[in-house]
């Protein structure tokens, strides 16, 4: 039964790295236009952004 | 490298489908850097070079996609309330975990494990427990010390009072290191309560985000005459009254205004949610949004900004959204009155075993928390939601969007229908009414030439070449060069009238005819009638229509009550008077002049092709103009509410039987749990029943 005493630990220590994922997630505002996201991944060309897109879209002013 | 970038308002989107069009439609555009649209909020970022393309390139750009853009300006609605997600999250992952253990923890008590292990696995629920409830339970503490504040007593009093002694009194006993904790209890009520309220706040938001978008109709460009003719380019928010503004053929009316021209014709759609353009003379008002469809219009400024008429529809919306309050006084009410007896309970459990059975400290306490415990609504909180799920389920399939379960709710127990009836009864354009084939053909030579709706359904499905030398005069008629004339009876020289939308012709032998448009009735509107005659909904006609057409297209129907004339704010006005009567009356609209009524209506129900903010401010939507969808909805509901009645009945029963039981001191943990479970079972088993009414 010792085994449990850094088991568990370590078993919610993984769980909170995901917790962390999820945190990061919402306040990089990823949750606040799901729909068009989901059209997007279709419809957009397979070509790595620019470096210029890439800080437009980083922009937090231009996240819609 | 330079950019600009601004958002846009977007009009006539409808799904992700058309945003993700327009995306890829201005992305493909030269010297466009970003265009992102969010399909929630219906408004697209774009960033661009100024080098190739402005902003009013790109709204161009837009428009000729069949869309409407405007620059977007964000008010100071903008200053959003963080959302809860965050706190969601975290309750999930600790409820989660704390189950895990818990089920160890229950298990171990039955057989051989030892207080140390335990002692261990309640240190760990407690970690767990410790940041939800100090952070994602605030959530509900805040509003509850500010009712507190007031004397007054919300559901979030008991939640408090719930969750901090729940907690309080585990931390207590895993100090003590005995078995009575209930950090898995405390989270799961945090979860699942959290997550009713993130389902409230998107709601909340989308509705927010409609009325910003209709405000955000106001902010246009604008053409100002200065006192020495010039013309002057402006945002239509620096107007003042007594301006002179020009508007041409084509574009919004940027503030209300009256006539000074002789003579305009306009699109109020956006008003009024009448479709044809209507014909304005000197001196009459025309209201801000309005389209002018024959123009050039020279306006005098009357009101601007919040105080032009669309301002404030928008504002009567987010008033009446504030006054949607039965419901949430009524969860109130069932507060003040539960909520003590369950506090009451408690606190009389603690009193007798302490003071009276001379039990300890410690035994007394956890009475009292498992009074609170099993008296927590697990079952009767399910027992509306399962059905509810259940029902909304079903409605789906059948096309009819329900918003909330609260809405099915509300729409069981409706006692009267309203509606509107251009646009939602009836169809939302006159249709051609029997008319002479050959000359319905010479005419359509001519109305090809013409944009107007009426001349539109003329050459509707007829293959016509157009008549040589076509001169449209705005706002009158069209004419060939062969004589022939289409347009208004004045126009082409008839001296008659008629009561309802006419074209009239005149042949180029000089020999007038009249095309007849007649209002004509939603598919199934006898079997609306019907249905709701047999449901016991008197149905009550609101219209902005005149007296005369809606007279007669109630008595037509033999609809009994009727309301013509009736302004956006007549029929808030019309819904709240039957609100404090006592009255829950259902609003069926499609228009934006029906948006404020729709909102402040007990349950409101718009269309799918009706205007966005109607859409956006229903609690139902039927995918399909179609009005036979209306009773089959309301049946349903009825059903739904009458399999929750029984859910009710049985959680009382359970709360009867498992409250002394608790009192009494006969309750442990696990027996406590296992009750729980198989109440909850019971009641989702029973919501499965619901079946599609026949």
């Amino acid at each position: 039964m010792t085994a449990i005493i850094y088991l568990i630990p370590i078993s919610i220590g993984l769980g909170l790295c995901g917790l962390l994922g999820f945190f990061w997630s919402v306040r990089t505002h990823q949750y606040d236009n799901m729909e068009s996201d989901a059209f997007r991944v279709l419809s957009a060309e397979d070509v790595p952004l620019s470096d210029q897109e890439r800080s437009i879209l980083c922009d937090p002013e231009n996240r819609s | 490298m330079t950019s600009q970038s601004l958002t846009f308002a977007l009009e006539g989107v409808n799904c992700a489908g058309c945003i993700s069009k327009i995306e890829n439609h201005i992305s493909q555009r030269q010297g466009v850097m970003l265009a992102r649209g969010n399909a929630t909020t219906r408004r697209i970022r774009l960033v661009w070079d100024p080098a190739h393309q402005t902003a009013n390139t790109l709204a161009d750009q837009i428009r000729a996609l069949g869309y409407g853009a405007l620059p977007f300006h964000p008010g100071d609605a903008m200053l959003k309330e963080p959302s809860m997600l965050p706190q969601l999250g975290l309750a999930g992952f600790a409820m989660m975990n704390i189950m895990g253990i818990s089920f160890a923890v229950w298990a171990g008590v039955g057989t051989d494990m030892g207080p140390g292990s335990m002692q261990f696995l309640h240190w760990i629920s407690a970690a767990l427990a410790t940041p939800v409830v100090f952070y994602a339970g605030a959530v509900f503490y805040a509003p509850a010390l500010r009712a507190l504040q007031h004397g007054q007593m919300t559901m979030d009093t008991p939640i408090t009072v719930a969750i901090l002694v729940t907690f309080a009194a585990s931390v207590f006993e895993t100090l003590r290191g005995t078995h009575h904790v209930y950090f898995d209890a405390v989270t799961a009520l945090i979860f699942f309560l959290l997550i009713g309220r993130v389902i409230e706040l998107v709601l909340k938001r989308r509705s927010g985000d409609a009325a910003e978008n209709l405000r955000n109709l106001m902010h246009i460009e604008a053409r100002r005459e200065l006192p020495d003719g010039a013309i002057e380019r402006l945002p239509a928010d620096q107007l003042y009254p007594n301006d002179i503004i020009i508007v041409e053929t084509g574009e919004r009316v940027p503030a209300d205004g009256i006539l000074l021209s002789e003579h305009a014709q306009v699109d109020e759609s956006a008003i009024s949610g009448e479709t044809l353009p209507r014909d304005v003379d000197r001196a009459e008002a025309i209201a801000a949004s309005a389209i002018v469809f024959a123009g050039p219009a020279r306006l005098r400024v009357t009101h601007v900004g919040e105080d032009a008429q669309i301002g404030k529809i928008a504002q009567m919306i987010s008033d009446a959204s504030g006054y949607k309050g039965p419901m949430q006084k009524r969860a109130d009410q069932f507060a003040r009155s539960y909520i003590p007896l369950v506090l009451g309970g408690g606190v009389l459990g603690f009193v007798i075993w302490y003071v009276f059975l001379g039990a300890s400290f410690a035994d007394a306490l956890m009475i009292a928390v498992a009074v609170l415990v099993v008296t927590c609504p697990c079952a009767a909180g399910l027992a509306t939601p399962a059905v509810s799920a259940r029902a909304v389920n079903l409605l789906m399939a059948s096309g009819i969007v329900v918003k909330s379960g609260d809405a099915l709710e509300r729409l069981s127990n409706i006692s009267a229908v309203i509606a509107d009836k251009t646009g939602t009864l009836s169809a939302p354009l006159p249709q051609l009414f029997m008319c002479d084939e050959a000359i319905q053909k010479e005419a359509a030579k001519l109305a090809i030439g013409s944009s107007h709706p009426l001349a539109r359904m003329l050459c509707a499905d007829l293959q016509v070449v157009p008549a040589a030398g076509l001169s449209e005069k705005p706002g009158r008629g069209i004419l060939a060069s062969n004589g022939a004339r289409l347009g208004s009876a004045h126009f082409v020289g008839a001296d008659q009238t008629v009561d309802h939308p006419a074209l009239w012709y005149c042949s180029p032998e000089g020999q007038t005819y009249c095309f007849s448009f007649h209002e004509t009735p939603r598919d199934d509107l006898e079997y609306l009638i019907h249905s709701l005659r047999d449901q016991n909904l008197p149905l009550t006609l609101l219209s902005g229509d005149s007296h005369l057409a809606v007279t007669a297209f109630a008595q037509k129907h033999g609809i009994k009550t009727w309301h013509a004339a009736a302004s956006p704010q007549d029929k808030l006005r019309f819904l709240q008077d039957c609100l404090s009567a006592g009255e829950k009356p259902l609003m069926f609209g499609d228009g934006i002049n029906d948006a404020p009524a729709l909102q402040a209506a007990y349950v409101s129900v718009s269309f799918a092709s009706a205007t966005e903010v109607a859409q956006i401010t229903a609690d139902i939507v039927l995918a399909h103009p179609d009005p036979k969808l209306l009773p089959y909805a309301i049946a349903t509901a009825r059903d739904a509410r009458h399999l929750i009645g029984q859910n009710l009945w049985f959680s009382a029963a359970y709360n009867i039987v498992t409250v002394p039981l608790a009192l009494a001191g006969l309750l442990s943990p696990l027996i406590a749990a296992g009750l729980m479970s198989a109440s909850s079972i019971i009641v989702l088993a029973n919501s499965l029943r619901l079946k599609e009414p026949k």
